[in-house]
């Protein structure tokens, strides 16, 4: 491939057809119903963008939900509301870009014990990480629960602490060995006296080293602010998030030749995050047979995918305790260097868990599922037909020959018009490894 | 001379008119004899109602309940109004007109235990025969319907027809069923017209459930210290009599013929020298139970399952000693106090500016000092929980509480009171709670909030002297301020739904336009339970804003 982001361009030959739809919406968002997913496959790819993409210059409809949500003070009541906001779906990409920084800038409640601080950062994501990467970085390194996180909080003149200036070079702006320790000793002097003080950002001058510092090719009085210019237009930086989007967005090990590519739209669109998303959702190895069915689906995928497949609703506390069972829980990370997903979401238990959680929610064991199941299956009675609708909800049809025949013997094993005969078919369907895979 | 037989589907049209000249060659229909009716109910039926004006009584329920709330959301109310214009066309009329056509001089509905809805049993006297025959003949395929001289018989099944047949036939032989014997005593109190009246055998009923009948013993620990009365009356009784009456309220009464004062668990009846303190009018909700807790803890394995009297029995190590073991919590502390206590609902004080997400009602359990010395015990006992509480409220890093002691004219106080909030954002929900101990003019008040006990103490000063002895439950609901909780809570309420229930926002919204209606429009709701020596009745009462 010359150009490994030149768009797809839809044709006869490679239509953009259900399963092309069906991996946009999972990787641009959380995945949609599939009267969705039709309506947009016949709508065509344009319209599907318009579909994912965030719209601009409008108000976020969930603010005032959002106040209410950190107004309790409890993290469960926040996390439960991001994912209640991922399961409206009413602006997927958006969502998507908050779950990829929320993994990336890896803040954990566990130490910053404030669901506020959690919820504010999670809103930063939601205003900022579709937009310019500059204001980002800058909101972020203000951001009251990363400075705690990181210990900043506690970085002064008198006793520097270098964890802060440590991770933002290694882990959120440039990468492993695009940087010094002198250039960490020296960010750690710019960042002193960047505080927290009653859950608010608070710069504290008599506690700020405003001495001259030398970093990369700039030197004087420099602050925390400034690192992040400095950092953020070399082109390690960009190389970095090209990497890491590529990998979040498409395959799991990306070719140096598309990192490069990626990091070179970056620049041009100036350093826009939606921008550069787009022209990469919009390219041929996106949509490559290669890109499709490549990446494990991490817990928030495989559960909130499932009851959005379905097209239908669900309790998302219920979900939020799904997710963390299996290994995620949001607003815990692991640690600041996020989860590490693919093949660790994977294991004989999280397997067994996620056929569990499938099973439970079709009997409306994890909150009511509405619509009920056995109503997808309205007028279909052979087990053939039933076999290849659960393949079209759950998989877009694209499933091999043995696995529709596998699931064809589950819905003869479990006739009837009953809810339990339906549910039989569709978990048979959700254990399938394919599903396994977005 | 046998019965014209109308039970047979078409073909069987030509013997129609037979049974229709038999009815109309009767002389003019009187008002029915609702003990023959109850007379040609089969043995088998376990639940029988009488009517003696079905078309009036739903008049009066309809009179008594009130229009639809004006608040309602739109779309609900479209929705009902769809749904009654359907019964309207699947009855020819309204209810009040199709129960005048089909039974206007009387009607006796038993329900025999059947599967499928099949075992429901109507003896009706028609106020429009020719109406009835109508009905009968349009509705062929899912009611059967034959005569008894004045009476029209009606059932879901042929099966069932023959029996009622049967039975009244044997009735106009002078052998009525077991059912005319009956007493229908009931009649409730406190309303208008009887509407409507039941017996219930609760032998048979219990025969029938198996397994599954009332049993005290399949009760956790707290659902028998609050039910124990009802369901032994359920599970010793032999006729459980009921009725409904609407005037200005509607009343529905029970009385089951059964009391659990003669048996072991009437130990857990507070048989205390006073009444209950009063209800308040400006409360959301009020309740008194007659029960003793005092009874429950001194002998815990006499009433509840093992595992919670080993519950108790925790709960007691730690409550004796913190007094230090100065006094016993059981007999100084609760025994220095009369029983039974009452339980106080009361609206939250309007609070300046922005408020936490959910503004708490103020609740107050208040009781009688039946020994002043109960008064230094108390104090102890809030003074080291609430020591204990903030040394875990410090743990988890939440501000502690400040101790207050408070002195007026109405008594002593101990108040809890939150560390004013400076932000950054909206307060939490504990900085709408003030748990407080107030006593005074004899009384002993704790509450969530000092607004609350302050108010519920006033209140109690001013009642007067104490009444009889309580026999009995009182709980009572006051719509229009559950109606203004929720509407002050409303945000925290909607999201609470949606998180916990997977709903929209627009949906959750919807909801909770159609509960502060509802609630609203709800001016009380009262249900009074007395259990007397050898009887146990329960009466619900419903009052709607005018």
């Amino acid at each position: 491939m010359k150009d490994p982001l030149a768009p797809f361009e839809p044709s006869t030959r490679d239509p953009f057809d259900l399963a092309k739809v069906g991996h946009l919406l999972r990787r641009a968002g959380f995945s949609a119903s599939l009267r969705t997913r039709r309506e947009l496959a016949a709508a065509g790819l344009d319209a599907a963008m318009r579909w994912v993409l965030p719209a601009r210059d409008r108000a976020d409809p969930a603010a005032d939900l959002l106040q209410e949500a950190i107004a309790f003070g409890d993290v469960g009541r926040v996390r439960a509301f991001r994912v209640w906001s991922a399961l409206q779906g009413e602006e997927p990409l958006r969502d998507r870009l908050s779950y990829f920084w929320h993994g990336h800038f890896a803040t954990s409640n566990r130490k910053v014990a404030d669901a506020r601080a959690m919820a504010l950062q999670m809103a930063t994501f939601d205003r900022c990480g579709s937009g310019s990467f500059d204001e980002l970085a800058q909101a972020m390194c203000r951001d009251p629960a990363l400075l705690r996180w990181l210990d900043n909080d506690v970085n002064t003149k008198a006793q520097p602490n270098e964890n802060f200036a440590r991770e933002l070079f290694e882990l959120f702006l440039l990468g492993r060995g695009n940087y010094t320790e002198a250039d960490v000793r020296q960010a750690a002097r710019c960042f002193t006296g960047w505080h927290v003080r009653d859950g608010q950002f608070q710069f504290h001058a008599h506690l700020h080293d405003a001495g001259d510092k030398q970093l990369f090719s700039a030197s004087g009085a420099l602050d925390g602010g400034q690192v992040v210019e400095l950092a953020v237009a070399r082109r390690e930086s960009a190389e970095f998030l090209a990497a890491k989007w590529l990998r979040f967005f498409v395959q799991p090990e990306p070719e140096p030749a598309s990192i490069d590519a990626l990091a070179g739209v970056y620049e041009r669109a100036g350093r826009n995050v939606g921008a550069t998303i787009e022209t990469l959702l919009r390219s041929r190895l996106f949509f490559a047979a290669s890109s499709q069915r490549s990446k494990v689906k991490s817990p928030a995928d495989f559960v909130i995918g499932t009851v959005r497949s379905l097209g239908a609703r669900a309790a998302p506390t219920e979900l939020a305790s799904t997710m963390a069972a299996l290994g995620e829980t949001w607003l815990e990370p692991p640690s600041v260097e996020g989860w590490h997903g693919e093949r660790a979401w994977l294991s004989p238990a999280s397997w067994l868990l996620r056929s569990n959680f499938v099973a439970d929610l079709l009997a409306h064991r994890r909150g009511k599922l509405r619509p009920a199941p056995h109503s997808l299956f309205d007028g279909l009675e052979k087990p053939a037909e039933r076999a290849r609708a659960a393949a079209l909800l759950l998989l877009d049809g694209v499933v091999g020959a043995g696995a529709l025949a596998a699931l064809a013997d589950v819905a003869r094993a479990h006739e009837g018009d009953d809810p339990a005969a339906a549910a039989a078919v569709l978990h048979a369907a959700a254990s399938l490894p394919e599903y396994q895979l977005s | 001379m046998g019965l014209p037989d109308s039970s047979r589907r078409p073909p069987a049209l030509p013997l129609l008119p037979a049974f229709w000249l038999a009815l109309t060659g009767s002389a003019a229909v009187a008002q029915a004899d609702l003990v023959a009716l109850r007379g040609m109910m089969p043995d088998e039926v376990v639940l029988a109602m009488e009517v003696e004006q079905p078309g009036e009584a739903l008049r009066s329920l309809d009179a008594a309940a009130g229009a639809m709330p004006a608040s309602l959301p739109a779309a609900l109310q479209a929705q009902i109004a769809l749904g009654v214009t359907a019964l309207a066309v699947a009855l020819g009329g309204t209810p009040a007109a199709f129960a005048d056509r089909i039974a206007g001089k009387g009607a006796v509905v038993g329900l025999a235990p059947a599967p499928r809805g099949e075992g429901w049993l109507v003896a009706a006297v028609p106020g429009d025969l020719a109406a009835a025959r109508a009905w009968c003949e349009r509705h062929a395929d899912r009611v059967h319907c034959a005569a008894a001289g004045d009476v029209l018989l009606l059932a879901p099944t042929a099966a069932r027809l023959e029996a009622l047949r049967t039975q009244a036939e044997a009735q106009g032989r002078g052998s009525p069923g077991r059912w005319a014997g009956v007493d229908f005593g009931v009649r409730p109190s406190g309303a208008g017209v009887a509407l409507v009246r039941g017996v219930c055998d609760l032998v048979s009923l219990r025969r029938l459930l198996g397994a599954k009948a009332p049993d005290l013993e399949r009760l956790d620990g707290p659902a028998r210290f609050v039910l124990s009365p009802f369901v032994h009356a359920l599970a010793a009784g032999d006729w459980l009599q009921f009725g409904v009456a609407a005037g200005e309220q509607i009343v529905v009464e029970a009385r089951a013929d059964a009391s659990v004062r003669a048996a072991p668990f009437g130990g857990l009846l507070a048989h205390g020298a006073h009444a209950a303190p009063p209800p308040i009018d400006t409360g959301l909700a009020y309740a008194s139970l007659d029960r003793s807790f005092r009874s429950l803890l001194r002998d815990p394995g006499r009433f509840l399952p093992a595992t919670d009297v080993l519950a108790v029995q925790g709960f007691l190590s730690i409550a004796d000693a913190l007094d230090g073991a100065q006094s016993s919590f059981v007999d100084d502390l609760l025994g220095g106090l009369d029983e039974p206590a009452a339980l106080y609902v009361l609206p939250a004080a309007a609070g300046d500016g922005d408020g936490p997400p959910l503004v708490l009602p103020g609740i107050a359990i208040a009781a009688r000092i039946a020994d002043a010395a109960v008064e230094r015990i108390l104090f102890r006992f809030a003074q080291v929980l609430s020591t204990i509480v903030n040394a875990e409220r410090a743990q988890k890093g939440l501000r502690p509480f400040l101790m207050r002691r408070r002195h007026d004219e109405t008594g002593d106080g101990l108040v809890a009171e939150p560390r004013p909030w400076r932000g950054p954002g909206r307060p939490p929900i504990d900085s709408g709670l003030s748990p407080t101990l107030w006593c005074g003019q004899g009384w002993a008040v704790l509450s969530t909030t000092e607004d609350a006990a302050v108010r519920v103490l006033a209140h109690l000063a001013q009642a007067g002297p104490a009444g009889a002895p309580a026999r009995g439950d009182v709980l009572a609901l006051h719509g229009p301020a559950i109606a203004a909780a929720l509407t002050q809570n409303r945000a925290a309420l909607q999201l609470a739904r949606m998180l916990d229930e997977g709903e929209t926002a627009a949906a959750a919204e919807r909801f909770f336009d159609a509960a502060i209606a509802v609630a609203a429009g709800l001016h009380a709701v009262v249900v009074r339970a007395e259990i007397g020596e050898a009887d146990t009745t329960l009466q619900l009462t419903v009052e709607v804003v005018r």
